[in-house]
């Protein structure tokens, strides 16, 4: 399995954790200080990343500080470009 | 016992068990404690542990304020020690339980101004106040001055000293001479309670008092202190309250120059005093200071050597019911908020979720009195948008506010005309609520409403008694 992060579990920041799994499903975790008021918003996002992406198998994992969208937005895609870049025969983790 | 006899009472004790079998205490009754101490308060752990320890049951916690440091109140919730809450905050295990409905009643939130009031009308009738004092003497004279644990001014403790039935002076230093300063006279103290220490007061300035500053609360800063320079308010002379936490110390330094440069002084500086209003006195850009609730210890030597540096009780503070008290002469108030409403209702007690995260405070006895009232927040804190349709909690009602500063521009309430020309004529661009709401929510994205169950958390009172808003317990 190839993992691959982007953030930091500090205030304003989200650390988004991205996994490479062997089901054709996206599984997304969410973690957040504001999950009551935003967990759909971040789900919303993520998931419209994920699709304009075009990938699957993947497990996400969200650890949000209360960050704003753009920053999620950024954070998520560096973390799919990370896991990218790590190729298909690495096992190595972020 | 004849009347020589009671003169002669020793009133001075070094242990909780003989304490109580000089002051009786029942189930049922209502005890009291201040928060001067913060999160540095260990009396009121020592005299409920002695409590607990004896077996009284139902007691009614009446506390001016409440801390995280007050945690351990939750397990004398759960064996029945303690019944009821009448606070003005509430915070981490115990703001849990009252939300989740594990409190046998609901919390009385009261400011402190409400506070003075309840104590003294009778709504809060007090059985027995147990007040940490730094010094006291055999005569039961206290103050929060001398002795190793000094805090400052004794504000909230003194009111509670004179309307409760039995006062008790907690403290670590018994002092072999008279006290010279004394804040709480021995005509009302019925007993000296001695303990290894009252607390720590590096404690003191814990909590929502943080300094740390950051690049976006010099940005709010700076603009409350364009508003207050040019909002038409003649400075000189005026009376003013800033609050505390890194926006207010800030505002304070603005604030000492441009009063400096033009050799201009304010006329007293009120409500919870901050090492930055001590400078301004020291500075003599204020000309004193009516301190209600030191932030920092070192407002100990001011008080002591400095004449114009005054100690008052919270009556003489903000109790809306007495002849005079000091927010009815304040100026400009300078308040925060977790949350205001496009009708500019101000919440300082439960977040945009429902959680119980502050306290009221003095927010509502200043916002009512002062001339021109101004809410410091920033738009948004982490995702969670300040400026909202309507405030989870309303604490203070919006007739009573005028000014938002925030760090994406100001917004002035259309009836003060008079605040908009004057901050226009002098180039200061003045948008309405709702646009920095619709700039809030360009950055958040709104928020899910929250749902809530019909039962009663939290009863939020008006000043005078009446009920402002309720907290509910969330579904």
């Amino acid at each position: 399995m190839k993992s691959a992060s982007c953030g930091k579990a500090k205030k304003g920041d989200v650390l988004i954790t991205v996994s490479s799994i062997d089901s054709e499903k996206v599984v997304i975790n969410i973690r957040s200080k504001v999950k009551e008021l935003y967990a759909h918003e971040i789900e919303k996002t993520v998931r419209e990343i994920v699709s304009q992406a075009g990938k699957t198998n993947l497990e996400i994992t969200v650890d949000d500080y209360g960050a704003l969208d753009f920053a999620l937005r950024a954070r998520l895609i560096t973390a799919l470009q990370r896991l990218q870049e790590k190729g298909d025969d690495t096992d190595v983790l972020a | 016992m004849n009347s020589t006899d009671v003169i002669k009472v020793n009133k001075v004790f070094n242990s909780f068990e003989e304490l109580f079998k000089q002051i009786q205490i029942n189930d049922g009754m209502t005890i009291s404690f201040h928060h001067h101490l913060r999160e540095g308060d260990n009396v009121m752990f020592q005299v409920l542990k002695s409590i607990q320890k004896i077996g009284v049951k139902g007691v009614t916690l009446a506390c001016t304020s409440l801390m995280n440091t007050h945690d351990f109140i939750a397990d004398m919730l759960g064996d029945g020690t303690v019944s009821k809450i009448q606070t003005s905050g509430l915070k981490g295990k115990l703001a849990c339980m009252a939300l989740s409905g594990e409190m046998p009643e609901p919390v009385i939130f009261r400011s402190h101004g409400s506070r003075a009031r309840a104590v003294s009308d009778g709504e809060l009738k007090v059985d027995i106040a147990f007040i940490a004092a730094s010094a006291a003497d055999i005569f039961g004279n206290a103050n929060a001055l001398d002795g190793p644990s000094a805090f400052g001014s004794l504000g909230y403790g003194v009111w509670e000293a004179k309307n409760a039935k039995k006062t008790v002076i907690v403290t670590d230093y018994l002092s072999q001479s008279i006290l010279r300063d004394i804040s709480i006279s021995q005509s009302y103290t019925d007993a000296v309670m001695i303990v290894p220490s009252i607390g720590n007061t590096a404690g003191v300035k814990a909590g929502s008092l943080k300094e740390k500053g950051n690049p976006r609360d010099s940005v709010i800063a700076s603009n409350v202190a364009n508003t207050i320079i040019n909002c038409g308010m003649e400075l000189d002379q005026s009376a003013i309250q800033m609050g505390s936490g890194s926006v207010s110390l800030q505002v304070g330094r603005h604030l000492n120059g441009y009063m400096k440069e033009r050799g201009k002084k304010f006329k007293f500086g009120l409500g919870g005093i901050t090492q930055d209003l001590i400078d301004m006195l020291n500075d003599g850009t204020v000309d004193s200071l009516l301190d209600v609730q030191s932030f920092d210890p070192k407002a100990c030597y001011s008080i002591k050597n400095n004449k114009n540096h005054h100690e008052i009780d919270v009556n003489t503070y903000a109790n809306p019911l007495n002849k005079s008290s000091a927010v009815n002469f304040l100026d400009i108030a300078v308040l925060s908020a977790t949350e205001i409403d496009t009708d500019w209702n101000v919440n300082v007690l439960t977040g945009s979720d429902g959680s119980i995260i502050g306290a009221i405070g003095g927010h509502q006895d200043v916002a009512a009195a002062s001339k021109i009232t101004i809410i410091a927040a920033p738009l948004f804190r982490n995702r969670i948008g300040v400026i909202r349709k309507k405030v989870n909690t309303v604490v203070t009602p919006g007739e009573n506010v005028d000014i938002l500063v925030t760090d994406f521009g100001i917004a002035v309430k259309e009836s003060r005309q008079d605040i908009i020309k004057s901050l226009t004529d002098k180039g200061i661009k003045v948008l309405k609520i709702e646009d920095l709401y619709k700039k809030c929510i360009s950055f958040t994205s709104e928020p899910r409403t929250i749902s809530f169950t019909d039962k009663v958390a939290g009863i939020v009172q008006a000043p005078d008694g009446k009920v402002q808003d309720y907290i509910y317990k969330k579904v």
